[in-house]
């Protein structure tokens, strides 16, 4: 899944452990803003991997206007935030009852957005600077300091995320939408707004994670079609509708990414493949997930 | 409205168009040339794969975005077998080995995911995943299967001895491509295709009236699989030169968007999408580039919010409101009220 760190660092055990937690970080962050979208609100948005995307093209724009990278990493979610809420207003708020046309539009979305940064920034791979240079020890290994910097952040925005859906009014308030509208909507709740701020929200995630994890990647436009499909995976095979489920399911995938690699070293694709028909098999034989959501009410 | 699905019947404008549009296709080697008429075929293959998956995502409700993979499959062991078992018939491969080939594929996954009840969104994304799974491993089989620079060099059919031009590779595609439609279109007016489209309405409400859904689906799955594996084939002998992107889920869902365009669950929709856009794509992709795909992404948002039934349904909804109002207008006054009580 992230291929260019595989490459770089010869193979001992603690090298394994923190590329593997890096990459896990990773795909646990940009499967975050599906978790909401899909996991909580139903939504099959194929647009996840384009609005990733794009948040790697904002990361891009801002450095290469001589910005620093962290504007564009605070950038990145407010523009991938309002584009979300701008397709919950034109589109989505009309297929909430119909989840395969939703599944239809919003591949039509990503093809959109895709097109539309091509035009924009040519077809030509982007490369974005990490915020932070320099490396770092663990364990006695140098390690890029940025890796380190992807971790914290997963662990910082898993953190805030789930606080906000445990504590927070607005949070409180979204998952009673998205449970019971009509009920909701009868105690008052502007069901219409909650349903645009969770959407951007995670929309907004999906920009950052873009944003973060550009540094590591070659940003073109069809980067995020893996992403889109690795999302989904770590999204349904973790438990769809649970944030503990979305972590589970990055550190299954993403642990069984690392192991097939080293195990098939030299056939990337074949690993990869590999991780894709176990996730087939837990949705085939288990589709409620690792960690099923249904518990939360006791 | 109960339409006769199967009857041919030549006073209505649809039945009308499609045969002008059959005309067309025939007279077309008559004025392209000879290179131009193999790009033709190869639009034929794809509608055929278009009329494959209608059969199981417009009528029986099963989205499938991985495709491509059956057709794929059916376009490798074509590929394979022409190049390097010349004992084998060709005309065997292409409708004996890649057709049983893409069903087996099929037959094993259908099994895989309707015993398990896998269906809707799930089904889609399953799919989709078995799709990459599919172009990632032909990617990496250098030796075998040529890895990402694919097999080249294909044969066209022959027949006795005899190579196919590629007109007759045309005119065969196109006798392939109509004999599936008229098949399908028996098959989805018979009672069979009742269930199929049951299945689509209600699935539970379909296995309460008895039916056993997932044997239903099974079939419909499989039977659309080894239809993939024929255009497949097809496309390997025309084009030349197969390589992973034919397996891949970007055909896939290419192909889902030309059938909403055309008019899902119609099977001529999926024909018409499938040969206007491929045609459009080659004409305005030099002109318009990246807008031209950004253009049909946003025709096909707003079929699939607004034209469920695509342009077909459109045009089927228009022609129909103008005999209706022909009719009443024939009638004098008492036709708008005498048609309410049929």
């Amino acid at each position: 899944m992230i291929t260019t760190i595989a490459s770089v660092v010869p193979l001992q055990l603690a090298d394994r452990v923190l590329i593997s937690l890096t990459s896990i970080s990773g795909l646990v962050l940009v499967a975050s803003g599906l978790t909401i979208i899909f996991g909580l609100m139903g939504v099959l948005n194929l647009a996840h991997g384009a609005l990733m995307m794009v948040g790697a093209y904002t990361a891009y724009a801002v450095q290469s206007a001589g910005f620093s990278p962290w504007l564009g990493i605070v950038i990145a979610p407010l523009v991938v935030g309002l584009i979300g809420v701008a397709m919950e207003v034109t589109l989505i708020r009309r297929l909430y009852d119909r989840p395969l046309d939703t599944l239809l539009a919003t591949w039509g979305i990503a093809i959109v957005l895709q097109e539309a940064v091509t035009i924009a920034f040519g077809t030509s791979q982007k490369s974005v600077a990490p915020p932070i240079e320099g490396s770092v020890s663990l364990l006695g290994v140098t390690y890029p300091a940025h890796w380190a910097f992807i971790i914290v952040v997963t662990i910082v925005v898993m953190a805030i995320t789930i606080g906000l859906f445990a504590y927070t009014d607005i949070g409180i308030m979204a998952l009673a939408v998205i449970q019971d509208r009509e009920m909701a909507s009868a105690v008052g709740i502007n069901t219409r707004v909650s349903d645009r701020t969770t959407f951007g929200f995670g929309s907004a995630l999906a920009g950052l994670s873009g944003a973060i994890m550009a540094p590591l990647l070659s940003v073109n436009s069809t980067m995020g079609i893996a992403w889109l499909a690795d999302s989904f995976l770590v999204v349904i095979v973790g438990g769809v509708g649970t944030f503990t489920g979305t972590i589970a399911g990055g550190i299954l995938l993403g642990g069984l990414d690392n192991l097939f690699r080293t195990v098939i070293s030299g056939y990337t694709s074949i690993a990869q493949a590999a991780v894709l028909v176990v996730a087939l098999i837990i949705i085939r034989y288990r589709p409620q997930g690792l960690i099923p959501a249904g518990e939360r009410g006791e | 409205m109960a339409t006769a699905d199967a009857a041919v019947d030549l006073k209505t404008p649809g039945e009308i168009a499609k045969l002008a549009g059959l005309l067309a296709l025939v007279a077309l080697p008559l004025f392209v040339s000879e290179y131009q008429v193999s790009t033709w075929s190869t639009y034929l293959t794809f509608a055929l794969l278009a009329l494959s998956i209608d059969l199981v995502w417009g009528y029986t409700g099963l989205l499938t975005l991985g495709h491509a993979a059956f057709f794929g499959a059916g376009a490798y062991v074509t590929a394979k077998l022409l190049k390097e078992v010349p004992a084998v018939p060709d005309a065997a491969v292409v409708f004996v080995v890649a057709p049983a080939f893409a069903a087996l594929l099929t037959l094993g996954l259908g099994w895989f995911l309707f015993s398990a009840d896998v269906k809707g969104s799930y089904f889609a994304i399953t799919t989709l995943i078995v799709s990459i799974i599919f172009e990632s491993v032909a990617g990496e089989f250098v030796g075998f299967l040529g890895g990402f620079n694919g097999i080249y060099g294909v044969p066209s059919i022959q027949v006795v001895g005899f190579e196919l031009t590629a007109t007759m590779s045309y005119y065969l595609a196109l006798g392939i491509l109509v004999g599936s439609y008229l098949f399908l279109r028996l098959l989805v007016g018979s009672a069979f295709g009742r269930v199929l489209r049951g299945i689509r309405g209600n699935q539970e409400r379909t296995e309460f009236f008895g039916y056993d859904t997932q044997r239903y689906r099974l079939i419909v799955f499989t039977l659309s699989g080894a239809m993939a594996g024929v255009a497949g084939s097809m496309y390997a002998t025309i084009d030349g030169f197969v390589s992973p992107p034919l397996l891949g889920f970007v055909l896939s869902t290419q192909v889902v968007i030309w059938i909403a365009v055309g008019g899902r669950g119609t099977l001529i929709g999926a024909v018409f999408g499938a040969i206007l856009i491929q045609y459009l794509n080659s004409t305005l992709s030099d002109v318009l580039i990246n807008y031209w795909e950004m253009g049909l992404a946003v025709l096909f948002i707003a079929v699939v919010i607004g034209a469920p039934r695509g342009i077909v349904g459109l045009l089927s909804d228009t022609v129909e409101g103008v005999q209706t109002s022909l009719d009443s207008a024939n009638r004098g006054d008492l036709g708008a009220g005498g048609e309410l009580d049929d």
